[in-house]
């Protein structure tokens, strides 16, 4: 639980945003097959949720909010799935929150540490 | 058709007589060392045609009364015929072009031997391409990277048409290549009637900057040298000529050859002084000035004189769009467009195809805008590449790269200690805008880090580690990989990246890259190629054609298995509707069965790695192909990918 409460801190830190409290109420596995194979949401936001804008993870959206947002999204390069159901948007939802909510520091990964000094190098 | 009639029969030009000499005597030369030694020669049995030649009668029943001529004695001496196509190689020769890139068709059978027999196969080297959109694509790249054009020699009607949407977008691009057409112009077999035209350039004629069809030998040598000069003179573009097959394949007696011009080259044209005085001015009193830049840059001059400008007034650059054309360093301080809040007050489009927008908004809010560009000569245009009007407060008609000179020294006349100390300070600004978000950037990359499919930036990155030693260069362009080329690699030369098609078009990132390589060939760089999986489809065949020709490139495919940008298209068009779930992958994915492009190379004949869905796998996948390219050889690796 307390290493828990680290990785959720952590998450907190690098993306700015806090995660919601409300534990998901839907099938992640399901979500897993709608996101990728059905509605294909990977195809702005990545197999993982890491792209687009916003990228998904980590989830910052309760699920009322998240399933409102994608029947009628307020952003119009986000398409509106109006006649999805709830049930399958729950789903997504899950599947979402069960992704590793906080990705590897950039320091922590050489190749991209040894770009940033290159960058950090310039004048 | 009169070919004999026209002929320069009074022609006593010496340096054209010792040319065809000199030309023939190589010919000869080339036979000679391709001779088979004694012992070949009576083991192999002599090359005996496949069917009886045709008479001349025949020949002149088909081709008209004076396709082929019998050789002529004159004065009492004998002379010998030559087939006019050799002729037409002379010509060629004077152009210093180096390939010929071509899929064979009778139509320009003639000169194809001539090539080979007569000139050599070299200057130009014939480039054998399996599909003619894969010919036109590979001398676009070529052109972009060698600042030279290719030669290609496509079949009347079918090949042309083939070749057409490589043509547009080299036309979009204003890259120039040599274009000829064979044409079966009196055909009287029935193959050949569809590849006959009553006036063939017309077929390409809206995305072509000049195309002529020569009667005559004299007029192909003029037109030869006028479409080079055309296709050169900025805004360049590519160029056509159409060639009688039977004119091709006529004989001709030395004495009635024509006259093979000079090639005089235009100089390219400059910016008017008082209106470049102008433009000093607005730049250099300007408090937030902006450079944006698209087709400038053709030589590596035109990035230096970028940079120097640049640098000169602290003003940021701005590389639009997908980067048509690369002429400012990606990591440069003053790469983008000034950061957060910085709202350009002049800005200074260096030919940018269309200023509009900005011109637009700028002339709402008080603001002065400059073009710059050799578009403002464009003397037509069919579709629309050519941009909408922009009220701009200056335009100068003229090569941006050729007038950046004056404007810089103008700049510099003027620019006073104040406003050398605004520049600094605004530099400074502007400097470290761009490194906190080229660092945030950078830094976004770990978001999928470990994902399979792999990331597009693991992708991208764990190439550049690769390659960080080399002097590496990236031989086209697409937006499918958004802004991650220019994030993770240092665009640190003007030969890094050459962009995309111009066109907007798929298809040419592949051939393109081929070409690209061909110019590097024997210059020390390193070619790169990374294309999409849709984009190798519309012409594998590139691969083959860079096997066969050795040519060393590693061919990196972003293989997401997907048109994704019309999937997402079509989900939005759905969800506008309100009924926007389910089916929009049908008709925009490419799976079921997934493609293998790893075998795809093999059975081309190429070395390659993949598919690797592994990230953890695809250091070693690049290090392996990049051996083979370092010894010459092309190779592909196939990277399974997020879609962007």
């Amino acid at each position: 639980m307390r290493i828990f409460a680290i990785v959720m801190l952590a998450a907190v830190v690098v993306s700015g945003q806090a995660p919601p409290d409300a534990a998901p109420t839907g099938d992640a596995k399901r979500g897993k097959t709608l996101f990728d194979q059905t509605y294909r949401c990977y195809a702005c936001h990545g197999y993982e949720g890491e792209t687009g804008s916003p990228r998904l993870v980590p989830m910052a959206r309760t699920e009322e909010a998240f399933v409102a947002f994608v029947r009628k999204p307020s952003r119009p390069a986000m398409p509106a799935f109006s006649d999805v159901a709830v049930k399958d948007l729950a789903d997504v939802y899950a599947y979402l929150r069960s992704l590793h909510p906080a990705p590897p520091a950039a320091e922590s990964i050489p190749l991209l540490k040894d770009i940033l000094q290159q960058i950090t190098k310039q004048p | 058709m009169a070919v004999a009639d026209t002929h320069d029969r009074t022609d006593k030009n010496p340096v054209g007589r010792r040319d065809f000499f000199k030309g023939a005597a190589l010919g000869a030369a080339g036979l000679v060392v391709k001779a088979p030694t004694p012992a070949e020669a009576s083991t192999v049995p002599p090359v005996r045609p496949g069917a009886l030649l045709p008479s001349n009668a025949q020949v002149q029943a088909e081709f008209g009364a004076v396709a082929v001529q019998e050789p002529t004695a004159q004065g009492g001496t004998e002379t010998v015929a030559r087939p006019a196509s050799d002729f037409m190689v002379d010509v060629l020769k004077k152009l210093d072009l180096d390939y010929a890139a071509i899929n064979p068709g009778s139509a320009f059978a003639g000169l194809h031997e001539s090539l080979l027999n007569y000139g050599n196969n070299t200057k130009p080297e014939i480039l054998t391409c399996l599909h003619e959109e894969s010919a036109m694509a590979i001398s676009h790249g070529y052109a972009k990277a060698a600042g030279k054009p290719m030669l290609v020699c496509v079949h009347g009607v079918v090949g042309l048409l083939h070749s057409t949407m490589a043509l547009f977008q080299a036309w979009a691009d204003r890259v120039p290549i040599i274009v000829i057409v064979g044409h079966h112009r009196n055909p009287a077999g029935v193959i050949n009637r569809p590849h006959s035209a009553q006036d063939m350039g017309s077929l390409v004629r809206d995305f072509v900057k000049f195309d002529d069809e020569a009667t005559t030998l004299e007029r192909f040598a003029e037109s030869a040298m006028q479409a080079y000069r055309i296709a050169m003179t900025p805004p360049r573009g590519p160029v056509v000529l159409v060639v009688d097959a039977a004119l091709q394949e006529s004989m001709i007696a030395d004495r009635a050859r024509p006259r093979i011009p000079a090639l005089t080259m235009a100089s390219p044209p400059q910016g008017d002084a008082n209106a470049v005085r102008e433009a000093a001015r607005l730049l250099v009193n300007a408090q937030t000035p902006l450079i944006q830049t698209q087709k400038v840059g053709h030589t590596p001059k035109g990035w230096e004189l970028s940079v120097e400008l640049a640098e000169l007034l602290q003003a940021p650059v701005d590389v639009l769009g997908y980067a048509s054309w690369q002429a400012f360093p990606s990591w440069h301080p003053l790469y983008g467009s000034g950061g957060p809040g910085y709202t350009a007050d002049v800005t200074l489009g260096l030919e940018v195809v269309d200023m509009s927008a900005v011109a637009r908004t700028a002339r709402t809010n008080g603001r002065k805008t400059i073009s710059l560009s050799s578009e403002h000569l464009f003397l037509h245009s069919n579709i629309h590449d050519f941009g909408r009007y922009a009220d701009v407060d200056l335009a100068i008609a003229a090569d941006a790269e050729t007038t950046l000179p004056s404007l810089i020294e103008e700049v510099r006349r003027q620019m006073t200690p104040e406003r050398k100390a605004a520049a600094q300070a605004r530099g400074a600004r502007i400097a470290a805008a761009h490194k906190s978000a080229h660092l945030k950037a950078v830094e976004d990359a770990r978001h999928g880090w470990d994902a399979s499919p792999i990331s597009v930036p693991r992708m991208i990155a764990e190439l550049g580690a690769q390659i960080k030693n080399d002097d590496w260069t990236i031989g086209s362009g697409h937006q499918f990989t958004g802004d991650w080329q220019r994030r993770l690699l240092n665009f640190d030369k003007p030969h890094r990246y050459h962009g995309d098609s111009g066109g907007m078009g798929i298809g040419y990132c592949s051939p393109a890259s081929v070409g690209a390589a061909l110019a590097n060939k024997g210059r020390g760089r390193l070619s790169i190629g990374i294309v999409g999986d849709g984009d190798l489809n519309f012409g594998p065949g590139v691969l083959w054609t860079a096997v066969h020709h050795q040519i060393p490139l590693l061919l990196v495919v972003h293989n997401n298995r997907a048109y994704h940008a019309e999937v997402m298209i079509v989900q939005r068009m759905g969800g506008s509707r309100g009924r926007g779930s389910g089916r929009d992958h049908i008709g925009n994915v490419i799976s079921d069965p997934n493609i293998n492009y790893a075998q795809m190379a093999k059975a081309y004949g190429m070395y390659s790695e993949g598919p690797i869905d592994n990230p953890n796998e695809l250091a070693a996948a690049y290090k392996r192909a990049l051996a083979k390219v370092r010894a010459g050889e092309p190779a592909l690796v196939d990277v399974v990918s997020q879609p962007r």
